[in-house]
């Protein structure tokens, strides 16, 4: 019989291993930045800033933190070879607490800068600031740290579900095929015989399948709300939490694939021990 | 009750279930207020209303006198980087930072003590009048061609019955030679 403590806590080994995992799919969303020229020192000193209302990004710019990093060639390579290194350095010596520190204060400053000179405040960015603080933590706080995570993925999709609701967006006609228009028109207008965009134009033809498809993506965000009841589940939220990122990028062209890092919550422990403990 | 997350987390570190609660309740408050402050997330993720618009804009972006097809061959943060600033420079090129008059309605008389803070975050009309240079540099490091000319037309688009798209008119918004 398995021990309760078993059932519910990650040992050292299955921490560090995790630790390497989230870090290790953070490294390779990195190498993208620099493929899609993202990375601080290619951006080329932006000079549109959108810090909205978020007091957050107010505090950053009235420190004057993502113009200095950002305007100047030498402190942006900086920036990025500290946080290419950290992360590396985090996959390496997952123990080392300081290194996952830096890589989170550097990372923080990206974050800020990718959405405010993105001009857009995405939270595709999220699931890798706020992961790696579960690993700052020590061993037992860590189990407790990673339930947290969870249910952060959990309030993600399931806020999403309630504001659809609440908005009534769900009763709204055309919503699906709408937003479809709204962010697909240039790739249907740039690349109207490709064979994705004779997807689209099947699902333009038949746009009852649009909101079907849009309906049950509203749903499985719903489906979510279980989680904060039972664990039970938890395989089923996690294939899931595979889907939506896939919807997203159909429906609205945005790529929400970060995301899957905090699927990962969703694993019994017994699931990441049996890789883990190998 | 022994079953429930927080429940266990306060028998284990009293610390950490103020923390765990006190982000809960931020959040939730954030969300109840619909205003985000990082790290206290609302998560909409597509759930506004969407109203039928008369008109689709497509940036049409000419490099050296030939078209970039922006939607395909680049990674999505690439794209993104590329028409999301775009698409705000079309809002503030004539009519200067819309957030000014945002935060003057919102926050009324409470506005000027806010204002010497707020002409430091705000974008100034110096800096609406670089992005035009700003962004030939950014299309140059993307497209890894020297850039001897820029041209950046808005076509704005609508679809016929049938689901093509047809462009009713184009203004310029960048001409760079």
């Amino acid at each position: 019989m398995k021990n309760k403590n078993q059932e519910e806590f990650f040992s050292e080994k299955q921490m560090l291993f995790l630790c390497r995992l989230v870090f290790g799919v953070i490294l390779i969303d990195l190498l993208f930045s620099a493929f899609s020229n993202t990375l601080i020192h290619q951006l080329q000193s932006p000079v549109l800033k959108f810090p909205y209302v978020d007091p957050t990004f107010w505090v950053m710019y009235l420190l004057r933190i993502p113009e200095f990093v950002s305007s100047n060639l030498y402190v942006g390579w900086f920036w990025d070879v500290i946080l290419f290194i950290s992360c590396i350095g985090v996959i390496i010596f997952p123990q080392k607490k300081w290194l996952i520190a830096v890589f989170i204060i550097f990372y923080f400053v990206y974050y800020i800068i990718f959405n405010s000179y993105g001009v857009h405040h995405t939270h595709s960015l999220i699931p890798f600031l706020i992961t790696p603080f579960a690993f700052l933590f020590s061993k037992k706080s860590f189990s407790f740290a990673w339930q947290g995570l969870r249910y952060f993925l959990l309030f993600s999709y399931s806020a999403a579900f309630l504001w659809k609701l609440f908005r009534f967006s769900w009763l709204q006609s055309e919503q699906g095929i709408l937003i479809m228009k709204k962010n697909l028109t240039p790739y249907l207008y740039f690349n109207p015989h490709s064979f994705l965009a004779h997807i689209y134009f099947w699902f333009l033809d038949n746009p009852v399948l649009v909101e079907i498809f849009f309906i049950s993506g509203f749903v499985l965000e719903g489906v979510f709300i279980i989680g904060f009841f039972t664990r039970k589940y938890d395989k089923v939220l996690f294939f899931i939490s595979l889907l939506l990122p896939f919807g997203f990028w159909f429906l609205a062209d945005a790529m929400f694939y970060e995301m899957i890092v905090l699927s990962l919550t969703l694993l019994p422990v017994a699931a990441i021990a049996r890789v883990a403990d190998k | 009750m022994e079953k429930l997350f927080l429940y266990k987390v306060y028998h284990f570190n009293k610390k950490l279930f103020i923390l765990f609660v006190g982000f809960a309740i931020l959040t939730l408050f954030c969300n109840l207020k619909g205003f985000e402050i990082t790290p206290f997330y609302v998560w909409g993720m597509y759930s506004e209303k969407e109203t039928a618009p008369t008109e689709y804009p497509v940036f049409k972006i000419m490099v050296n006198d030939k078209v970039v097809d922006y939607s395909t061959g680049y990674f999505p943060a690439n794209r993104f980087f590329l028409l999301s600033p775009l698409s705000y420079y079309t809002d503030v090129k004539t009519v200067g930072d819309p957030l000014q008059p945002f935060l003057e309605k919102k926050l009324k008389s409470q506005y000027l003590w806010l204002k010497p803070y707020a002409l430091r975050v705000l974008n100034s009309q110096k800096e609406i009048q670089q992005f035009p240079a700003w962004y030939e540099r950014y299309l140059q490091q993307t497209t890894g061609e020297k850039i001897k000319s820029l041209k950046v037309d808005v076509l704005q688009t609508s679809y016929q019955k049938n689901h093509s798209i047809k462009i009713n008119s184009v203004y310029n918004l960048i001409d760079e030679k």
